[in-house]
Protein backbone atom coordinates (compact mmCIF):
# COMPACT_ATOMS: atom_id res chain seq x y z
CA UNK A 1 0.00 0.00 0.00
CA UNK A 2 1.50 3.41 -0.67
CA UNK A 3 2.06 5.76 1.72
CA UNK A 4 -0.55 8.30 2.59
CA UNK A 5 -0.07 12.00 2.65
CA UNK A 6 -0.25 12.06 6.67
CA UNK A 7 2.55 9.16 6.61
CA UNK A 8 4.93 10.81 4.52
CA UNK A 9 4.55 13.98 6.65
CA UNK A 10 5.26 11.67 9.57
CA UNK A 11 8.29 10.40 7.98
CA UNK A 12 9.40 13.47 6.95
CA UNK A 13 8.83 15.51 10.85
CA UNK A 14 10.80 12.47 12.08
CA UNK A 15 14.10 12.54 9.99
CA UNK A 16 14.02 15.99 9.89
CA UNK A 17 12.96 17.35 13.41
CA UNK A 18 15.80 18.12 16.30
CA UNK A 19 15.86 15.58 18.56
CA UNK A 20 15.25 16.94 22.10
CA UNK A 21 15.97 13.50 24.06
CA UNK A 22 19.75 13.18 25.00
CA UNK A 23 21.30 10.09 23.77
CA UNK A 24 21.71 7.91 26.54
CA UNK A 25 24.07 4.50 26.58
CA UNK A 26 23.33 1.54 28.81
CA UNK A 27 25.12 -1.59 29.28
CA UNK A 28 23.75 -4.52 29.10
CA UNK A 29 26.97 -6.88 29.45
CA UNK A 30 28.57 -6.99 26.11
CA UNK A 31 25.70 -5.23 24.23
CA UNK A 32 25.48 -1.39 24.73
CA UNK A 33 22.06 0.52 23.42
CA UNK A 34 21.68 3.99 22.48
CA UNK A 35 18.25 5.70 22.33
CA UNK A 36 17.26 8.34 21.07
CA UNK A 37 13.99 9.83 20.33
CA UNK A 38 12.03 12.57 18.69
CA UNK A 39 8.93 14.70 20.03
CA UNK A 40 5.64 12.53 19.71
CA UNK A 41 3.08 12.82 16.84
CA UNK A 42 -0.04 15.02 17.83
CA UNK A 43 -3.02 14.58 16.03
CA UNK A 44 -4.76 17.38 14.51
CA UNK A 45 -7.06 19.39 16.67
CA UNK A 46 -9.96 19.30 15.26
CA UNK A 47 -12.18 21.18 18.10
CA UNK A 48 -12.73 24.09 15.89
CA UNK A 49 -14.51 22.56 13.12
CA UNK A 50 -17.80 23.14 15.50
CA UNK A 51 -17.11 26.17 15.66
CA UNK A 52 -17.39 26.93 11.79
CA UNK A 53 -20.34 24.28 11.47
CA UNK A 54 -22.33 25.17 13.86
CA UNK A 55 -21.89 27.52 16.34
CA UNK A 56 -21.17 30.40 13.97
CA UNK A 57 -24.19 29.78 11.89
CA UNK A 58 -26.35 29.43 14.99
CA UNK A 59 -25.27 32.60 15.68
CA UNK A 60 -25.71 34.06 11.81
CA UNK A 61 -29.41 32.51 12.41
CA UNK A 62 -30.23 34.05 15.88
CA UNK A 63 -29.31 37.44 14.49
CA UNK A 64 -31.49 37.12 11.20
CA UNK A 65 -34.37 36.20 14.07
CA UNK A 66 -33.86 39.15 15.57
CA UNK A 67 -34.56 40.95 12.42
CA UNK A 68 -37.01 38.94 10.77
CA UNK A 69 -40.65 39.03 10.51
CA UNK A 70 -42.98 37.68 13.83
CA UNK A 71 -43.19 34.61 11.63
CA UNK A 72 -39.86 33.01 11.35
CA UNK A 73 -38.35 35.23 14.19
CA UNK A 74 -38.94 31.83 16.61
CA UNK A 75 -37.52 29.09 14.77
CA UNK A 76 -34.64 31.59 13.91
CA UNK A 77 -33.74 32.05 17.09
CA UNK A 78 -34.77 28.62 18.64
CA UNK A 79 -32.32 27.31 15.96
CA UNK A 80 -29.73 29.07 16.22
CA UNK A 81 -29.50 29.42 20.38
CA UNK A 82 -29.52 25.43 19.65
CA UNK A 83 -27.15 25.44 17.13
CA UNK A 84 -24.98 28.12 19.44
CA UNK A 85 -25.22 25.75 22.40
CA UNK A 86 -24.73 22.36 20.90
CA UNK A 87 -21.59 23.69 18.74
CA UNK A 88 -19.98 25.47 21.76
CA UNK A 89 -20.30 22.13 23.65
CA UNK A 90 -18.70 19.66 21.36
CA UNK A 91 -15.99 22.40 21.07
CA UNK A 92 -15.32 21.82 24.61
CA UNK A 93 -15.89 18.44 24.73
CA UNK A 94 -13.26 17.65 21.44
CA UNK A 95 -11.11 20.04 22.74
CA UNK A 96 -10.92 18.63 26.33
CA UNK A 97 -10.04 15.04 25.14
CA UNK A 98 -7.39 16.21 22.96
CA UNK A 99 -5.54 18.08 25.15
CA UNK A 100 -5.85 15.45 27.73
CA UNK A 101 -4.69 12.72 24.88
CA UNK A 102 -1.76 14.78 23.61
CA UNK A 103 -0.39 15.70 27.16
CA UNK A 104 -0.55 12.11 28.66
CA UNK A 105 1.97 11.52 25.48
CA UNK A 106 3.92 14.28 25.88
CA UNK A 107 4.88 12.46 29.49
CA UNK A 108 4.99 8.95 27.58
CA UNK A 109 8.86 8.73 27.32
CA UNK A 110 8.70 6.72 24.81
CA UNK A 111 12.48 6.46 24.66
CA UNK A 112 12.98 5.60 28.49
CA UNK A 113 10.67 2.94 28.44
CA UNK A 114 12.39 1.43 25.35
CA UNK A 115 15.64 1.62 27.05
CA UNK A 116 14.57 0.14 30.04
CA UNK A 117 13.07 -2.80 27.86
CA UNK A 118 16.14 -3.42 26.15
CA UNK A 119 17.99 -3.44 28.68
CA UNK A 120 16.07 -6.03 30.50
CA UNK A 121 15.29 -7.96 27.94
CA UNK A 122 19.42 -8.37 26.71
CA UNK A 123 20.39 -9.05 30.32
CA UNK A 124 18.32 -12.41 30.23
CA UNK A 125 18.17 -12.80 25.81
CA UNK A 126 21.72 -14.65 25.72
CA UNK A 127 24.08 -16.38 28.53
CA UNK A 128 26.33 -14.26 30.17
CA UNK A 129 29.28 -16.40 28.75
CA UNK A 130 28.12 -15.98 25.43
CA UNK A 131 26.92 -12.54 24.84
CA UNK A 132 28.02 -11.34 21.46
CA UNK A 133 29.78 -8.11 21.41
CA UNK A 134 27.42 -4.93 19.90
CA UNK A 135 26.91 -1.22 19.98
CA UNK A 136 23.19 -0.90 18.82
CA UNK A 137 21.50 2.40 17.96
CA UNK A 138 18.37 2.76 18.28
CA UNK A 139 16.78 5.85 16.68
CA UNK A 140 12.37 6.11 17.23
CA UNK A 141 11.99 8.17 14.15
CA UNK A 142 8.24 8.36 14.70
CA UNK A 143 5.71 7.55 17.76
CA UNK A 144 2.56 8.91 18.88
CA UNK A 145 -0.75 9.66 17.87
CA UNK A 146 -1.55 9.92 14.31
CA UNK A 147 -5.17 10.08 12.74
CA UNK A 148 -6.53 7.56 10.93
CA UNK A 149 -7.07 7.29 7.42
CA UNK A 150 -6.57 4.54 5.50
CA UNK A 151 -7.94 1.14 4.37
CA UNK A 152 -11.43 -0.25 4.26
CA UNK A 153 -12.58 2.48 6.81
CA UNK A 154 -13.09 5.99 5.64
CA UNK A 155 -11.21 8.63 7.61
CA UNK A 156 -12.78 9.62 11.00
CA UNK A 157 -11.18 12.57 12.10
CA UNK A 158 -11.20 12.01 16.11
CA UNK A 159 -9.82 8.18 15.66
CA UNK A 160 -6.08 8.39 16.01
CA UNK A 161 -4.12 5.32 16.16
CA UNK A 162 -1.19 5.04 18.40
CA UNK A 163 2.64 4.15 16.22
CA UNK A 164 5.49 3.48 16.60
CA UNK A 165 8.77 3.22 14.12
CA UNK A 166 12.17 3.07 14.85
CA UNK A 167 16.04 2.28 13.08
CA UNK A 168 18.19 -0.18 13.99
CA UNK A 169 21.80 -0.14 13.99
CA UNK A 170 24.55 -2.71 15.53
CA UNK A 171 27.99 -2.22 15.03
CA UNK A 172 31.08 -4.52 16.17
CA UNK A 173 34.40 -2.74 15.35
CA UNK A 174 33.21 -0.10 13.54
CA UNK A 175 31.45 -2.55 11.26
CA UNK A 176 27.88 -2.21 10.69
CA UNK A 177 26.20 -5.59 10.99
CA UNK A 178 22.49 -5.13 10.83
CA UNK A 179 20.37 -2.40 9.66
CA UNK A 180 16.52 -2.61 10.33
CA UNK A 181 13.53 -0.52 10.84
CA UNK A 182 10.52 -2.25 12.65
CA UNK A 183 7.36 -0.15 12.50
CA UNK A 184 3.87 -0.23 14.12
CA UNK A 185 1.86 1.52 12.28
CA UNK A 186 -1.40 1.89 9.96
CA UNK A 187 0.21 1.42 6.29
CA UNK A 188 3.31 -0.14 6.77
CA UNK A 189 3.72 -2.66 9.56
CA UNK A 190 6.81 -5.24 10.30
CA UNK A 191 5.96 -8.59 10.31
CA UNK A 192 6.05 -9.94 13.90
CA UNK A 193 4.51 -6.07 14.90
CA UNK A 194 1.00 -6.42 16.65
CA UNK A 195 -1.48 -3.46 14.64
CA UNK A 196 -1.33 -0.61 16.22
CA UNK A 197 -3.79 0.65 19.08
CA UNK A 198 -6.87 2.92 17.68
CA UNK A 199 -9.76 4.31 19.01
CA UNK A 200 -11.36 7.40 19.48
CA UNK A 201 -9.96 10.24 20.63
CA UNK A 202 -11.90 10.29 23.85
CA UNK A 203 -11.23 6.59 24.77
CA UNK A 204 -7.76 7.69 24.45
CA UNK A 205 -8.42 10.92 27.18
CA UNK A 206 -10.58 8.55 29.19
CA UNK A 207 -9.43 7.67 32.83
CA UNK A 208 -6.71 10.50 32.58
CA UNK A 209 -5.46 9.06 29.45
CA UNK A 210 -5.31 5.70 30.67
CA UNK A 211 -5.21 4.11 27.21
CA UNK A 212 -2.48 6.19 26.13
CA UNK A 213 -0.02 5.39 28.56
CA UNK A 214 -1.05 1.71 28.42
CA UNK A 215 -0.59 1.77 25.22
CA UNK A 216 3.11 3.43 25.51
CA UNK A 217 4.15 1.04 27.68
CA UNK A 218 3.39 -2.01 25.35
CA UNK A 219 4.93 -0.61 22.22
CA UNK A 220 8.03 -0.22 24.38
CA UNK A 221 8.11 -4.10 25.39
CA UNK A 222 6.87 -5.14 21.88
CA UNK A 223 9.60 -2.64 19.92
CA UNK A 224 12.56 -4.07 22.69
CA UNK A 225 11.59 -7.66 21.83
CA UNK A 226 11.44 -7.51 18.22
CA UNK A 227 15.05 -5.61 18.40
CA UNK A 228 16.02 -8.34 20.79
CA UNK A 229 14.87 -11.09 18.60
CA UNK A 230 17.04 -8.96 15.53
CA UNK A 231 19.75 -8.92 17.42
CA UNK A 232 19.88 -12.41 18.54
CA UNK A 233 20.52 -13.51 14.46
CA UNK A 234 23.16 -11.71 14.40
CA UNK A 235 26.81 -13.81 14.34
CA UNK A 236 28.22 -13.69 17.15
CA UNK B 1 -37.76 20.72 28.60
CA UNK B 2 -41.36 18.10 28.89
CA UNK B 3 -40.62 14.45 28.99
CA UNK B 4 -41.81 13.67 25.20
CA UNK B 5 -38.97 16.29 24.00
CA UNK B 6 -36.15 14.99 26.29
CA UNK B 7 -37.53 11.47 24.66
CA UNK B 8 -37.62 12.68 21.16
CA UNK B 9 -34.03 14.52 21.87
CA UNK B 10 -32.34 11.34 23.03
CA UNK B 11 -34.31 9.49 20.09
CA UNK B 12 -32.23 11.79 17.85
CA UNK B 13 -29.40 11.83 19.01
CA UNK B 14 -28.87 7.90 18.99
CA UNK B 15 -29.72 7.82 15.29
CA UNK B 16 -27.61 10.59 14.85
CA UNK B 17 -24.74 8.33 16.71
CA UNK B 18 -25.45 4.90 15.27
CA UNK B 19 -23.05 2.28 15.65
CA UNK B 20 -21.83 4.54 18.46
CA UNK B 21 -22.55 2.56 21.31
CA UNK B 22 -20.44 0.11 23.67
CA UNK B 23 -20.38 -0.60 27.07
CA UNK B 24 -17.13 -2.42 28.66
CA UNK B 25 -16.61 -3.95 32.16
CA UNK B 26 -14.93 -2.42 35.31
CA UNK B 27 -14.51 -5.48 37.05
CA UNK B 28 -11.18 -7.52 36.20
CA UNK B 29 -11.01 -9.26 32.92
CA UNK B 30 -8.77 -12.61 32.92
CA UNK B 31 -6.85 -14.77 30.44
CA UNK B 32 -7.20 -18.35 30.77
CA UNK B 33 -4.58 -19.49 28.08
CA UNK B 34 -1.63 -17.52 29.07
CA UNK B 35 -0.31 -16.04 32.61
CA UNK B 36 2.37 -13.35 31.39
CA UNK B 37 2.56 -10.31 33.18
CA UNK B 38 1.39 -7.41 30.25
CA UNK B 39 0.55 -3.66 30.26
CA UNK B 40 -3.05 -2.91 30.26
CA UNK B 41 -5.53 -2.00 32.59
CA UNK B 42 -6.94 -4.71 35.01
CA UNK B 43 -10.77 -4.63 33.11
CA UNK B 44 -9.07 -4.20 29.89
CA UNK B 45 -10.42 -6.80 27.32
CA UNK B 46 -7.35 -7.30 25.17
CA UNK B 47 -6.34 -9.15 27.73
CA UNK B 48 -8.40 -12.04 25.91
CA UNK B 49 -6.19 -12.25 23.50
CA UNK B 50 -7.51 -15.62 21.62
CA UNK B 51 -11.91 -15.54 20.87
CA UNK B 52 -13.92 -17.66 19.80
CA UNK B 53 -16.77 -16.42 17.37
CA UNK B 54 -20.10 -18.17 17.76
CA UNK B 55 -22.21 -18.61 14.63
CA UNK B 56 -23.66 -15.12 13.52
CA UNK B 57 -27.98 -15.34 15.00
CA UNK B 58 -30.28 -13.85 12.46
CA UNK B 59 -33.22 -11.80 13.28
CA UNK B 60 -35.04 -11.92 9.94
CA UNK B 61 -38.20 -9.80 9.05
CA UNK B 62 -40.69 -11.84 7.58
CA UNK B 63 -40.47 -12.10 4.39
CA UNK B 64 -42.33 -13.29 0.77
CA UNK B 65 -38.62 -15.36 0.40
CA UNK B 66 -40.15 -18.05 3.21
CA UNK B 67 -41.82 -18.69 0.69
CA UNK B 68 -39.34 -20.60 -0.76
CA UNK B 69 -37.49 -22.21 1.79
CA UNK B 70 -34.59 -23.69 -0.06
CA UNK B 71 -33.33 -20.57 -1.30
CA UNK B 72 -34.06 -18.62 1.78
CA UNK B 73 -31.81 -20.99 3.67
CA UNK B 74 -29.26 -20.61 1.05
CA UNK B 75 -29.16 -16.67 1.44
CA UNK B 76 -29.43 -16.61 5.16
CA UNK B 77 -26.18 -18.84 5.42
CA UNK B 78 -24.82 -16.69 2.74
CA UNK B 79 -25.41 -13.56 5.07
CA UNK B 80 -24.32 -15.49 8.20
CA UNK B 81 -20.89 -16.44 6.51
CA UNK B 82 -19.99 -12.82 4.83
CA UNK B 83 -20.91 -11.31 9.04
CA UNK B 84 -18.64 -14.16 10.42
CA UNK B 85 -15.62 -14.09 7.87
CA UNK B 86 -15.09 -10.12 7.59
CA UNK B 87 -15.19 -10.15 11.94
CA UNK B 88 -13.00 -12.71 11.97
CA UNK B 89 -10.26 -10.75 9.74
CA UNK B 90 -10.93 -7.37 11.24
CA UNK B 91 -10.60 -9.09 14.56
CA UNK B 92 -7.32 -10.34 13.58
CA UNK B 93 -5.82 -7.66 11.43
CA UNK B 94 -6.82 -4.86 12.78
CA UNK B 95 -7.15 -5.61 16.76
CA UNK B 96 -4.23 -8.09 16.82
CA UNK B 97 -7.02 -11.10 18.12
CA UNK B 98 -5.85 -14.96 17.83
CA UNK B 99 -9.72 -16.00 16.66
CA UNK B 100 -10.79 -19.19 15.87
CA UNK B 101 -14.39 -19.66 14.36
CA UNK B 102 -17.27 -22.34 16.76
CA UNK B 103 -17.89 -25.17 14.61
CA UNK B 104 -20.66 -26.35 16.44
CA UNK B 105 -24.02 -24.82 17.09
CA UNK B 106 -23.99 -22.56 19.92
CA UNK B 107 -26.40 -22.34 22.24
CA UNK B 108 -25.19 -21.28 26.10
CA UNK B 109 -27.94 -20.73 28.44
CA UNK B 110 -25.59 -19.26 31.08
CA UNK B 111 -22.18 -18.01 32.41
CA UNK B 112 -21.32 -20.99 33.42
CA UNK B 113 -22.35 -23.27 29.88
CA UNK B 114 -20.16 -20.45 28.07
CA UNK B 115 -17.03 -21.16 30.49
CA UNK B 116 -17.11 -24.64 29.81
CA UNK B 117 -17.38 -23.88 25.85
CA UNK B 118 -14.47 -21.58 26.41
CA UNK B 119 -12.38 -24.27 28.02
CA UNK B 120 -13.14 -26.38 25.68
CA UNK B 121 -12.13 -24.69 22.59
CA UNK B 122 -9.20 -23.37 24.23
CA UNK B 123 -9.73 -19.54 23.99
CA UNK B 124 -9.99 -16.62 26.28
CA UNK B 125 -13.59 -15.34 25.77
CA UNK B 126 -16.41 -15.99 22.93
CA UNK B 127 -18.13 -13.61 20.45
CA UNK B 128 -21.35 -13.63 19.97
CA UNK B 129 -22.91 -11.65 17.15
CA UNK B 130 -26.64 -10.80 16.62
CA UNK B 131 -28.13 -9.65 13.17
CA UNK B 132 -31.31 -7.89 12.51
CA UNK B 133 -31.93 -7.81 8.59
CA UNK B 134 -34.93 -5.96 7.65
CA UNK B 135 -36.66 -5.38 4.42
CA UNK B 136 -36.82 -2.32 2.77
CA UNK B 137 -39.27 0.40 3.18
CA UNK B 138 -42.33 -0.10 0.38
CA UNK B 139 -44.48 2.91 -0.76
CA UNK B 140 -47.35 1.65 1.69
CA UNK B 141 -44.50 1.91 4.48
CA UNK B 142 -43.64 5.27 3.39
CA UNK B 143 -47.63 6.64 3.40
CA UNK B 144 -47.51 4.83 6.67
CA UNK B 145 -44.63 6.87 7.98
CA UNK B 146 -46.36 9.99 7.00
CA UNK B 147 -49.83 9.31 8.54
CA UNK B 148 -48.20 8.30 11.69
CA UNK B 149 -46.30 11.37 12.02
CA UNK B 150 -43.00 9.99 11.64
CA UNK B 151 -43.32 7.76 14.38
CA UNK B 152 -42.38 4.19 11.94
CA UNK B 153 -39.23 6.45 11.02
CA UNK B 154 -37.72 7.35 14.23
CA UNK B 155 -38.71 3.41 15.25
CA UNK B 156 -36.29 2.34 12.85
CA UNK B 157 -33.64 4.58 13.40
CA UNK B 158 -33.49 4.05 16.97
CA UNK B 159 -33.75 -0.09 16.61
CA UNK B 160 -30.88 -2.53 17.14
CA UNK B 161 -29.51 -4.29 14.04
CA UNK B 162 -26.10 -5.39 14.97
CA UNK B 163 -25.23 -6.40 18.31
CA UNK B 164 -21.56 -8.06 19.17
CA UNK B 165 -21.04 -9.51 22.80
CA UNK B 166 -17.17 -10.46 24.50
CA UNK B 167 -17.93 -13.38 27.31
CA UNK B 168 -14.48 -14.27 28.87
CA UNK B 169 -14.03 -17.97 29.30
CA UNK B 170 -12.72 -17.31 33.18
CA UNK B 171 -16.26 -17.00 34.42
CA UNK B 172 -18.56 -16.82 31.38
CA UNK B 173 -19.78 -13.25 32.00
CA UNK B 174 -20.63 -10.75 29.53
CA UNK B 175 -17.59 -8.44 29.70
CA UNK B 176 -17.64 -6.13 26.25
CA UNK B 177 -20.84 -5.12 23.99
CA UNK B 178 -21.69 -2.96 21.25
CA UNK B 179 -24.56 -2.15 19.22
CA UNK B 180 -25.13 -0.57 16.10
CA UNK B 181 -28.85 1.43 15.74
CA UNK B 182 -30.18 2.13 12.49
CA UNK B 183 -29.92 2.03 8.93
CA UNK B 184 -28.78 -1.46 7.98
CA UNK B 185 -27.42 0.12 4.25
CA UNK B 186 -23.76 -0.38 5.11
CA UNK B 187 -21.71 -3.13 4.16
CA UNK B 188 -20.91 -5.19 6.76
CA UNK B 189 -17.10 -4.93 6.20
CA UNK B 190 -17.47 -0.74 6.83
CA UNK B 191 -19.49 -1.76 10.17
CA UNK B 192 -16.72 -3.34 12.37
CA UNK B 193 -14.25 -0.30 11.85
CA UNK B 194 -17.46 1.70 13.23
CA UNK B 195 -18.63 -0.44 15.98
CA UNK B 196 -15.40 -1.81 17.45
CA UNK B 197 -13.43 0.99 16.92
CA UNK B 198 -13.10 1.66 20.77
CA UNK B 199 -12.69 -2.29 21.62
CA UNK B 200 -8.55 -2.61 22.90
CA UNK B 201 -6.31 -4.39 20.76
CA UNK B 202 -5.32 -8.04 21.92
CA UNK B 203 -2.10 -8.43 23.58
CA UNK B 204 0.42 -8.98 21.55
CA UNK B 205 1.41 -12.70 20.68
CA UNK B 206 4.85 -11.28 21.52
CA UNK B 207 4.58 -10.60 25.21
CA UNK B 208 2.24 -13.54 26.14
CA UNK B 209 4.91 -15.68 26.97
Amino acid sequence: MLPTLNHMRVLVVGVLAACICPAVSVAAGPVTFEVTAERPERPPNEADQWIDLFALPGVGATALGLAAPPLYASGLILGGVTLLIGGLTMHGTEGRHWQQAVATLEHADLASRLRSALERRAATAWPPESAPSLAVTVTLNAWGLVVRNWGRVAEQVDTACFIASLDLVARRDQATLLTDRIVIGTAVATPGAPPPQCAKLSRFAADDGRLVRDTAAEAAEVLAALVIERLRAVPP
Amino acid sequence: MSRWTRAGAAALLLALTACMSNTATREPVSPVTYTAPNYRAANSVGRLARLAVAPVVLHWQDSDRREDEAAFAAEQEAVRAETRDTLMAFLAQDKGYAVVPVVDEADWPDDAARATAGQRLGVDGIVVVERWIREPWTTWDGLLNIVLLNGPLVKALTETNLRLSIYETASGRLVWTAECHGWDDQAVTEIWGKLLVNLDNAVPAVLQH
